[in-house]
């Protein structure tokens, strides 16, 4: 019985896996780590 | 703010020269970085330069605005845009100038500088924006231009590629994925049976288990292993031996024998172990592979040239793609656009700059009527031509129809095997046909069988094959720090044995755009000095700004009425006094071979202005490292006035020719080869292009900006060639790992073997030893390669990025 739930489990993780590759999530591993960090704020500076 | 000499442009952090701009207390270099600069400040964009230090890219002054006509023609629109309603239009560019978080900050807020950009998204490891725009508000054309001002040019090439690159990386990450999910599924499923000897008391589970271990294995052995059984297949009917093929045959061998023993009852089979290859094996290929998925290695001559040209024809003058440029047509090329085709001169004047095709450090002067070849750069001015052959028939083109170029390179490198892996291989296979002979002979086929699998599967070749993809792939993941990229991992196999370096000058050993200037004569009062660079500052000649930047700039511009006759020289009033500057016809004096000013004043001669290559940096000290183990060579395009200059700097003995054809470098290491030497070629123009086809290896070197090289096998920044020797010794420790992991796993093998024949090797000792070789072989790769990088950095600290 524990088998099959882990089945399920791993399973399910697999299919998630397979789709973002295909979704091309893998693609591109340095930038949106990098946007999520700007701030998007109107900066005027005076110097 | 100061204003010393050797302050750094605000906005791409260049020294500044001669020419320094000033807006709003800030320094600039050129007026392009200062217009950069301002349009960015207009648009409260400045942040851009908060965000990484080195964000700003010089801007090329001199591109012209005519450069990006042919973005007005429909055909090429239409190829370019990936979708287009009419009103909204889809486009990806590839901008090779990304480099930081800046570019990926402005770039994603192109938005705001122009209100027609409705979108933009950066893929930063593919160097690629994807921009929608209102296309009927901003035409493609000066999307282009907009980019391009503000130093991001995008990289047009109509032949698109890219996108089988993405997707074959993500079949890979599927495999890798799906093969690494199998494994540890299996691993988990035996451990019961690791834990109870092989001895489960529940019948249902007993043949679940194996069962289910044997579902999940299906899909590596019929999809993920597919990577190593093709190749060897394809490569196996040529009649050549490659790196996958023990690979294959150890994950057949052990699927096979695991289905039968799992048939029989006997065992539950080696499907870990095989999944656990596969995986492994996956892992190694990855590494090797992720480094660069940028870089480029195939350009051949076509990248170089315009997408299309202008063509004049009765008054009308109308854009065209290259290919349709037939011979007698008129074209007009702008001030820095490069001449396609084979041409004759029929209008303006024409400074061609032909460093690029065959090596030749000055410009060319071309006359009325006279030849024009493709590859050549026009410097000043547009001028119109008349074209005499075909793009595809161009003189510069013909080299490409050379054999060297018939055969695919990269297909007859991929063939090379690893030796040392094969040899191995060939000694388990022998190994296990002499024991199954053995049995054979002895009349017991069935432990025969036993024998050959087992010899098969416990010396299993993979972990030396795994040692090797993970050394290779951790090497070249290190030389990429130091901007030193490789085509592939077969190129360390074949550094090795490299006994012969041919350099090629102009722009390798020697800074392209650099000269060094000096005058040699009757000396000059400061008064004429200055009097020289006044006249001169009005010429756009090279050598002209040369001699101004070397005399300096005065402050006060005496009057001075200067003609210039392109070509030949410079003749001037100023100040009462008549001068002639310029070649040796131009000044009627005998005429000699190498690079100079003449200088002439009232009909008086005074002395001439020399002109010397600049050698970058450490070029000396290179050398004479390299010396001890290689033999060099240098041939060059440009005439023979470095003779000297360039003997001192080699051994003695070395071979220097001056003056080669592009084709006479692919004969001169041709020849060289046919001595048996190997031959490592650096060079970075198209005048290379056959010697480096030809050529072992081939070192292409990039200027920072220049993103163009010809097709090689490894391309390395110029700024590191001088650290070269050290990061060909790095290369060599990658034979020194190899082999202390080969020593490790023939004595872990000897070990396991030992046991194994005397049947004292417990399963689950025997499945829990088979992984934990593998994982030790990849940590002790790993340990020793940053040892030596430790080494390499401790040994010269040059910049790491």
């Amino acid at each position: 019985m524990l088998m099959v739930a882990s089945f399920i489990i791993s399973g399910g993780f697999l299919l998630a896996f397979i789709w973002n590759v295909k979704s091309g999530q893998f693609d591109d591993t340095y930038g949106p780590a990098q946007k999520i960090l700007f701030d998007d704020k109107e900066i005027i500076k005076e110097k | 703010m100061s204003t010393a000499v050797g302050s750094v442009c605000h906005h791409c952090h260049n020294l500044i020269k001669d020419i320094k701009v000033l807006y709003s207390d800030y320094e600039f270099c050129c007026h392009g970085c200062e217009s950069v600069y301002r349009l960015l400040n207009d648009h409260n964009l400045c942040q851009y330069y908060d965000l990484d230090e080195n964000a700003g890219i010089k801007i090329d002054v001199n591109s012209q605005s005519t450069k990006y006509n042919y973005l007005e023609k429909e055909e090429v629109v239409a190829k370019i845009l990936r979708f287009t309603d009419g009103k909204i239009a889809h486009v990806v560019f590839h901008i090779p100038q990304i480099h930081c978080n800046s570019c990926l900050w402005l770039l994603e807020k192109l938005y705001k500088l122009n209100e027609s950009i409705l979108f933009t998204e950066v893929h930063f490891e593919k160097k690629e924006v994807f921009i929608k725009f209102d296309i009927q508000k901003l035409s493609l054309k000066n999307l282009v231009k907009l980019l391009a001002s503000i130093g991001y040019e995008p990289y047009i090439q109509l032949d698109e590629k890219s996108d089988i690159k993405t997707k074959s990386s993500r079949t890979e990450m599927l495999k890798l994925g799906i093969s690494g999910f199998c494994f540890a599924n299996i691993m988990m499923l035996s451990l019961p049976e690791y834990f109870s000897q092989g001895l489960i008391y529940e019948a249902s589970i007993k043949t679940a288990l194996p069962l289910i271990a044997l579902g999940l294995s299906l899909p590596v052995f019929f999809y993920t292993a597919l990577d190593f059984f093709i190749p060897s297949y394809k490569n196996l009917k040529k009649g050549i031996l490659i790196i996958d093929l023990p690979v294959s045959i150890a994950v057949i061998i052990t699927f096979t024998r695991s289905l039968y023993e799992m048939y029989y009852g006997i065992s539950n089979g080696y499907l870990d172990s095989m999944t656990g290859i596969v995986f492994f094996m996956l892992i190694g290929r990855w590494l090797q592979n992720r480094t660069h998925t940028t870089l480029q290695f195939d350009r051949n001559f076509k990248s170089y040239f315009p997408i299309a040209v202008e063509r004049i024809t009765d008054q009308t003058q109308e854009v065209v793609a290259i290919e349709e440029i037939r011979e007698k047509d008129l074209i007009k090329i702008y001030s820095n656009e490069i001449i396609p085709v084979d041409a004759i001169l029929s209008k303006g004047s024409a400074m061609i700059d032909y460093s690029f095709v065959n090596g030749e450090s000055m410009p060319v002067k071309v006359n009325y009527g006279e030849h024009i070849y493709a590859g050549g750069k026009q410097l000043n001015g547009a001028i119109e031509l008349i074209v005499m052959k075909r793009h595809n028939q161009s003189h510069l083109t013909s080299l490409w129809n050379h054999q060297a170029f018939q055969k695919d390179k990269s297909e007859t490198k991929a063939n090379t095997i690893d030796n040392i892996g094969m040899k191995f291989t060939l000694l388990v296979i022998a190994l296990s046909l002499i024991a199954g002979g053995y049995w054979y002979s002895q009349g017991r086929t069935d432990l025969m069988w036993n024998a050959v699998t087992t010899v098969l599967i416990v010396a299993c070749p993979c972990a030396l094959l795994l040692a090797h993809n993970f050394t290779n792939g951790h090497f070249m993941r290190i030389l990429s720090h130091y901007q030193f990229y490789l085509r592939d991992a077969s190129v360390i196999q074949k550094l090795f044995s490299i006994n012969q370096i041919v350099f090629d000058k102009t722009g390798t050993l020697t800074k392209a755009e650099a000269n060094h200037v000096s005058y040699e004569g009757q000396s000059l009062t400061i008064e004429e000095k200055q009097e020289i660079s006044d006249i001169l500052a009005h010429s756009n000649h090279p050598l002209a700004k040369s001699i101004v930047q070397y005399l300096g700039k005065s402050d006060k511009t005496s009057f001075a009425s200067v003609k210039e006759n392109t070509g030949l020289g410079v003749e001037g009033w100023i100040n009462d006094k008549y001068f002639r500057l310029g070649s040796d016809q131009f000044c009627q004096l005998p005429e000699s071979e190498d690079t100079k000013v003449n200088v002439v004043i009232d009909s008086q001669y005074k002395g001439k202005f020399h002109f010397r290559n600049v050698y970058r940096n450490g070029i000396s000290n290179l050398i004479d490292h390299l010396k001890t183990k290689h033999e060099i060579s240098v041939i060059s395009g440009d005439n023979a006035s470095e003779q000297e200059n360039l003997t001192k700097r080699l051994p003695l003995g070395s071979e220097i020719r001056f003056n080669q054809t592009p084709q006479d470098k692919l004969q001169f290491v041709e020849d060289l080869k046919n001595q048996g030497k190997k031959v490592l070629m650096i060079g970075d123009g198209l005048n290379d292009a056959g010697a480096f086809q030809v050529s072992d290896i081939a070192i292409a070197l990039t200027e920072k900006n220049n993103y163009f090289n010809p097709a090689s096998d490894i391309i390395m920044s110029a700024d590191n060639l001088s650290h070269l020797d050290k990061i060909l010794c790095f290369i060599q420790k990658n034979k020194t790992v190899t082999y202390v992991i080969f020593i490790y796993s023939i004595l872990y093998n000897i070990v396991g073997l030992f046991f194994a024949l005397r049947g004292e090797l417990s399963p689950v000792i025997a499945a829990i030893l088979m992984p934990i070789s593998s994982i030790s072989i990849v940590l002790s790769v790993q340990l020793m390669t940053e040892y030596y990088h430790s080494k390499l950095l401790k040994n010269k600290l040059w910049k790491y990025s």
